[in-house]
């Protein structure tokens, strides 16, 4: 515990504080001029722009993950098939599935290819390099920690209750909104937050889909310790961003308790 | 009398076994009906069939004449009390009471019976207490409520009092009696408890292996059973040469009576009830008998000699 999660957060930290190398790293003095420059305001503008397409994903993540994850509880003795096949893609590497969602969507990939063949468009759609595929891109990455969650809450519910509601006179879509929904509360919290926080953090997804034209959070602090070799801003936007993920997550649960009682 | 609820020839067969075979039924309205039997024998399936949870292999259900074995749990005007409540949990009191109302009548109207369904199981100032915070006995009251409020055709009970602690069942027992007088609501009891069924009861039916055994009143069942497995399930019997005599029918002392027919036997066992005492016995022709005897009576120790007898209108006779 100490030597996995405190020991490269102290790090961090301290490199927060530290002045900037002429190659990249760290030298003293220490200084808290990388905190300052996170005022800037073209800083927030990525922020909100992060929240935004996390938010988004967040949202379709869950949508697609309930009906899934519904169907999967329902299928009696494929349940098991089924769970493996949402599992499945985490066999090959994250890297290559990303490139592989590339040759898809590119001008010359073979959804386009296709559709030119077919004469359904005659110039090839703009699939790559924006926003939507950002979001699909990550849609795709994320779903499983959407689906897992829920399944698990699907499984554990009483069947005995939905039974009642249809005994007092509810049809199966007012059972799903007035028991099955508000029953499965817990793990739509769960599959959010599982969701949600990696998607802020992410870097890869953006940069390979989004063309390094969609910056997020992620790509900003990636970028610090790459390419504009600023390690001691890198650090500050990355525990900020800590930080700011804490707190909302804090306020989060603290609702739902408050709801509960 | 015409029945308000009717089954005929109601079967339900699962992968590898008949839950319920060939079941006919007819309950009048207003009745307390049970349905009585060992675990496994079909009467919560019997019941599943009714509510619409299960459909039957064959026969048919009839609700005030009409047809309902095809119809979905939502379209019957019946109403299940399970047996663990199944009160949802994210919902008050008050909310779950609504729950089956919110498409039915005026909002007024709503509040007005749902305020009277409160008072009627006595959960005033409890309305907005949530499931987690409620006593078993406050839950299945609840759960009552839930379904008296929507005024069902039939009340459908499984086993509602097995959750509850033994003292309280039997308070809850004459409630429930009252209850359903006062509303005049038909009951449909399900329980394996013969001593509920029997105190409860219009009439009972007996189930065993998927098959209605009798159908009758406490009184008939008791007194005349149609078969050996009626007369043992409903209280106790000894089996002697192939005739049931109860215990509280044998009698016992030390001389001999006379003019009766009798069997010479041996004191086994002097089990004290409070109230009464068992006498466990055995006969020369090695068969166990018991006696109930009262307290005032003498008393009988282990190894004495004793004349047992009854009454010929006491013996119970099966064919099988």
């Amino acid at each position: 515990m100490l030597l996995l999660m405190i020991a490269p957060l102290g790090i961090v930290c301290a490199y927060s504080l530290l002045t900037r190398g002429p190659y990249g790293g760290v030298m003293r003095p220490w200084s808290i001029g990388a905190y300052g420059r996170l005022a800037d305001p073209l800083y927030a503008t990525i922020l909100v722009r992060s929240f935004w397409i996390s938010g988004v994903t967040t949202t379709l993540c869950l949508v697609l993950a309930f009906p899934l994850a519904l169907f999967i509880s329902r299928s009696g003795r494929r349940k098991n098939l089924y769970l493996s096949l949402v599992i499945l893609p985490f066999w090959t590497s994250f890297l290559i599935r990303t490139y592989a969602w590339m040759f898809l969507l590119r001008d010359t990939g073979l959804i386009n290819t296709v559709l030119q063949t077919l004469h359904v468009v005659r110039q090839p759609l703009p699939l790559l390099y924006n926003d939507g595929a950002v979001i699909l891109g990550l849609v795709y990455a994320y779903l499983p920690f959407a689906v897992l969650p829920l399944y698990a809450t699907i499984e554990r519910m009483d069947v005995t209750l939905l039974e009642a509601a249809a005994d007092l006179g509810a049809r199966p879509w007012q059972t799903m909104l007035r028991v099955m929904l508000p029953l499965a509360a817990p793990g739509f919290i769960a599959a959010g937050v599982l969701v949600f926080i990696p998607c802020l953090g992410s870097y890869l997804t953006p940069d390979l889909l989004g063309g390094g034209k969609t910056v997020l959070i992620g790509n900003l602090i990636q970028n610090q310790f790459t390419t504009a070799r600023d390690w001691p801003f890198g650090a500050a936007a990355s525990l900020a961003l800590m930080a700011l993920v804490m707190v909302l997550l804090a306020v989060a649960l603290r609702r739902r308790r408050e709801a509960l009682l | 009398m015409a029945g308000v609820l009717e089954l005929r020839g109601v079967s339900k067969q699962f992968p590898g076994h008949a839950a319920v075979s060939g079941v006919s039924l007819e309950v009048p309205q207003g009745e307390f009906f049970s349905l009585l039997g060992p675990s496994g024998c079909g009467k919560t399936t019997t019941l599943r069939l009714i509510a619409g949870f299960e459909t039957p292999t064959s026969g048919a259900i009839f609700l005030n004449g009409q047809p309902i074995h095809e119809l979905k749990p939502y379209e019957r005007n019946v109403s299940t009390v399970f047996q663990n409540y199944a009160l949802f949990p994210h919902l008050t009191v008050r909310g779950n009471i609504e729950f089956g109302l919110r498409r039915g009548p005026e909002v007024h109207e709503i509040a007005r019976r749902v305020q009277t369904a409160i008072e009627m199981v006595r959960l005033s100032g409890k309305e907005r207490r949530y499931p987690h915070q409620m006593s078993g006995g406050e839950k299945q009251r609840a759960a009552l409520a839930r379904s008296l409020v929507l005024e069902p055709d039939v009340l459908l009970l499984d086993e509602p009092l097995s959750a509850l602690d033994p003292n309280l069942r039997k308070q809850v027992r004459g409630e429930l009696k009252q209850l359903q007088r006062r509303v005049g609501i038909t009951f449909l009891f399900v329980t394996h408890d013969q001593e509920e069924a029997l105190s409860m009861s219009d009439r009972i039916a007996v189930m065993n292996a998927g098959r209605i055994e009798q159908v009758g009143t406490p009184e008939e069942l008791y007194l005349t059973p149609a078969s050996r497995f009626v007369a043992s399930f409903l209280g106790e019997v000894n089996w002697i040469d192939g005739i049931g005599v109860r215990p509280e029918s044998v009698r016992v002392s030390k001389c001999p009576p006379t003019g009766v027919p009798q069997r010479q036997a041996t004191v086994t066992r002097s089990r004290f009830l409070g109230n009464r005492i068992h006498v466990e016995s055995q006969c020369g022709s090695g068969e166990a008998v018991i006696a109930e005897v009262s307290r005032l009576e003498a008393c009988f120790a282990a190894g004495e000699p004793v004349h047992l007898w009854w009454q010929a209108s006491d013996e119970l006779r099966f064919a099988d």
